[in-house]
């Protein structure tokens, strides 16, 4: 008898365990219930223990945002950990009131489930059951019947307004920003970026301009010695020294791509040559026209600037 | 005293100059040029302008290392020229009368005095060679003045004219122990001082060192065709040449410029690294040396077959000719050689040719 005794209180006990093993449980660890305020945020942890084969559905973990028109939830953290047979769930919900209530009022946060899952079981739900407090009004709305006072009393005064210096922040941006202007003209100067670019100087082109001006005058033997002149000039600074006829070659081989140009350069040397040392500007007119000059002086400066 | 003048040749009219045949005349200086070239390797500017200094009567002053052939070059320019040939080499003890008078005891034991170097050939004496003349003392320099001036001295009361001669003299640059510098009057009196460097090509050096022609120098010599040139009809053919050459207004301009240029480099806008050019140039670029310049163009000219004198040919002869007329101030004297050749080259790169005022 006794042993039956014994036997069915041990068939209770483990059934029992068995039975607690089995069925989520629930332990929910409030905060106070009274003395809230609007925008006070309220922390409720819940510890759901479940079988250790068993875990939430996490899509029954509700996610953060407004519940209804004055409450909000604003974070939910879940964390697990397991504590003998059983798993726990450490699940802290925090929300947050917008209800401003005109006299102290009960106000009430709906239950949540969460649905436990465990293989090739049915799925049971775990609840944290729904849970009031009371919130209060922030002020009083009613003034004093006696009239003293007026929204002034009703009202505490608000902090004076303190103007933070900015004088750090100003000099710090003048000094940045002229930094950042100079480095910029560095760089533009280190790249050779405009405004200190500059183009590639075209010396036949400028004589160019020079003999068609030239040119366009009466045709007299002054005309003809500048536009002579101008062209020494410009094959002067384009070699950066004074080039005489003897110096072809090397200006050539400097300025190769006035080679296909060779004869006529050569040309113009010679009748250079005469007009300037033999004295014989007529001879030279004849031989090289004005006309012939703007025609060399041009194809000079196609040349030059097909390299440019 | 009196000093007699004898033999001294007319200066010849214009219509004489119609009588000289340039043309041929710069085939004989080419030929003597070539000639010239086969007996001394590797020297082809010096035998330019050696030519170029024949044919403009224009004194000349070798300069350059021991045994670079400058006594080979002129001995056989001297047998190419025709003429008598005289040399004397320049020692400390050397004095003016050694030049003149030969002195010594004759057989019947009387002091005997005769013609010395100078005088011996007469008015034959076409090339003077003046060796190592910096070893010789200041007052035989002077007597050179005379003789490079004038073309004339005066020995035995009376005055000996040299109408054919052409000096040549030679300075050994590596020494300067018990010698004496050339003072500027004389340097001025040469038309070209030519540097004589010894070959750097290495075929040139290679047959120098391994060809048996250069080793015995009196063969070498005598390979020369003698008188390729007449000495006699030298004078009046250079002066044909100046008569013939044409210079421009233009050259003139330019040829002011670079004396300008030469003078004041800073105002011509030269530069020469670490000199400081307000006090570069102390002195020099004498007259004398511009016309000798213009007389040494000329004769380039005419040699490379053209009737005007062009910048090109200025340029070919200048530092042969003005160079040592520049005067530095003394702080750049050790550095002469490579700063003149500076200014001169600097010279040449910033004097525009043909000018552009008018």
């Amino acid at each position: 008898m006794i042993l039956r005794v014994l036997a069915g209180a041990l068939f209770l006990v483990l059934g029992n365990g068995v039975a607690r093993a089995d069925t989520p449980t629930v332990h929910v660890v409030e905060p106070r219930s009274v003395g809230y305020f609007i925008g006070d945020v309220l922390t409720r942890d819940a510890d759901v223990a479940v079988a250790d084969d068993a875990k939430i559905d996490p899509a029954s973990i509700p996610r953060p945002g407004p519940l209804n028109y004055w409450l909000e939830l604003k974070s939910v953290d879940v964390d697990e950990y397991v504590r003998g047979v059983r798993k726990h769930y450490r699940i802290r919900l925090a929300y947050q009131t917008f209800y401003a209530p005109l006299e102290p009022r009960k106000l009430e946060i709906p239950a949540i489930r969460f649905r436990v899952l465990r293989p090739e079981r049915e799925s049971t739900l775990a609840v944290v059951p729904s849970w009031s407090f009371i919130s209060s009004p922030l002020r009083e709305i009613m003034p004093e019947k006696n009239g003293e006072g007026g929204p002034a009393k009703l009202l505490r005064a608000d902090a004076p307004v303190s103007l933070s210096s900015t004088t750090l922040e100003r000099t710090s941006m003048a000094i940045a920003g002229v930094t950042a202007v100079v480095a910029l003209l560095l760089l533009a100067h280190h790249l050779a970026l405009w405004p200190f670019h500059r183009r590639r100087r075209r010396p036949f082109t400028q004589a160019m301009r020079t003999v068609r001006r030239e040119a366009a005058k009466a045709a007299q033997s002054a005309n003809y010695r500048l536009a002579l002149l101008a062209l020494h000039r410009a094959f002067d600074e384009a070699s950066q020294r004074r080039v005489l006829a003897e110096d072809l070659d090397s200006f050539l081989v400097a300025r190769p791509e006035f080679e296909s140009l060779r004869p006529d350069i050569e040309r113009f040397f010679q009748t250079s040559r005469r007009a300037f040392f033999a004295d014989d500007m007529l001879g030279s007119r004849a031989e090289l026209t004005l006309s012939d000059l703007a025609t060399f002086a041009t194809s000079m400066s196609e040349c030059e600037r097909a390299v440019a | 005293m009196s000093v007699e003048r004898i033999g001294r040749p007319a200066a010849p009219s214009p219509s004489e100059f119609a009588t000289v045949d340039l043309a041929h005349w710069r085939e004989r200086a080419r030929s003597f040029e070539r000639e010239l070239g086969q007996v001394i390797a590797g020297q082809k500017r010096a035998l330019h302008l050696m030519t170029i200094a024949v044919f403009a009567r224009g004194h000349v002053l070798l300069e350059g290392d021991v045994g670079v052939g400058k006594t080979t070059l002129l001995r056989a320019a001297a047998r190419g020229m025709g003429g008598a040939y005289e040399r004397i080499e320049g020692t400390i003890d050397l004095m003016p009368a050694d030049f003149v008078y030969h002195t010594y005891l004759a057989e019947d034991g009387r002091p005997r005095v005769e013609p010395g170097p100078v005088l011996r050939h007469g008015s034959d004496l076409a090339v003077f060679f003046f060796n190592e003349i910096n070893r010789a003392r200041p007052q035989v320099h002077s007597l050179l003045l005379r003789l490079m001036a004038e073309r004339s001295v005066t020995a035995f009361n009376r005055e000996y004219p040299l109408p054919h001669l052409q000096v040549f003299a030679d300075r050994n640059r590596i020494e300067r122990e018990e010698t004496f510098e050339l003072p500027a009057a004389a340097r001025d009196r040469f038309l070209m001082e030519i540097g004589i460097e010894a070959p750097q090509d290495l075929e040139t050096r290679r047959q120098l060192a391994f060809d048996s022609k250069y080793h015995d120098a009196d063969a070498l010599v005598a390979t020369v065709p003698e008188a390729i040139l007449d000495h006699v009809q030298l004078g009046a053919v250079a002066k044909a040449i100046q008569h013939s050459v044409h210079t421009s207004a233009a050259l003139e301009r330019y040829v002011l410029d670079l004396w300008q240029a030469v003078r004041y480099p800073q105002t011509a806008g030269i530069s020469i690294p670490g000199v400081d050019m307000a006090r570069f140039v102390q002195g020099g670029a004498s007259p004398r040396g511009v016309s000798y310049l213009l007389r040494a163009a000329r004769v380039a000219a005419w040699l490379a077959g053209r009737s005007m004198v062009v910048p090109e040919d200025l340029r070919d002869v200048f530092v042969e000719t003005m160079a040592h007329r520049i005067f530095l101030d003394p702080v750049y004297e050790l550095r002469r050689d490579a700063l003149v050749r500076g200014l001169c080259d600097a010279l040449f790169e910033t004097v525009a040719a043909p000018s552009d005022g008018a």
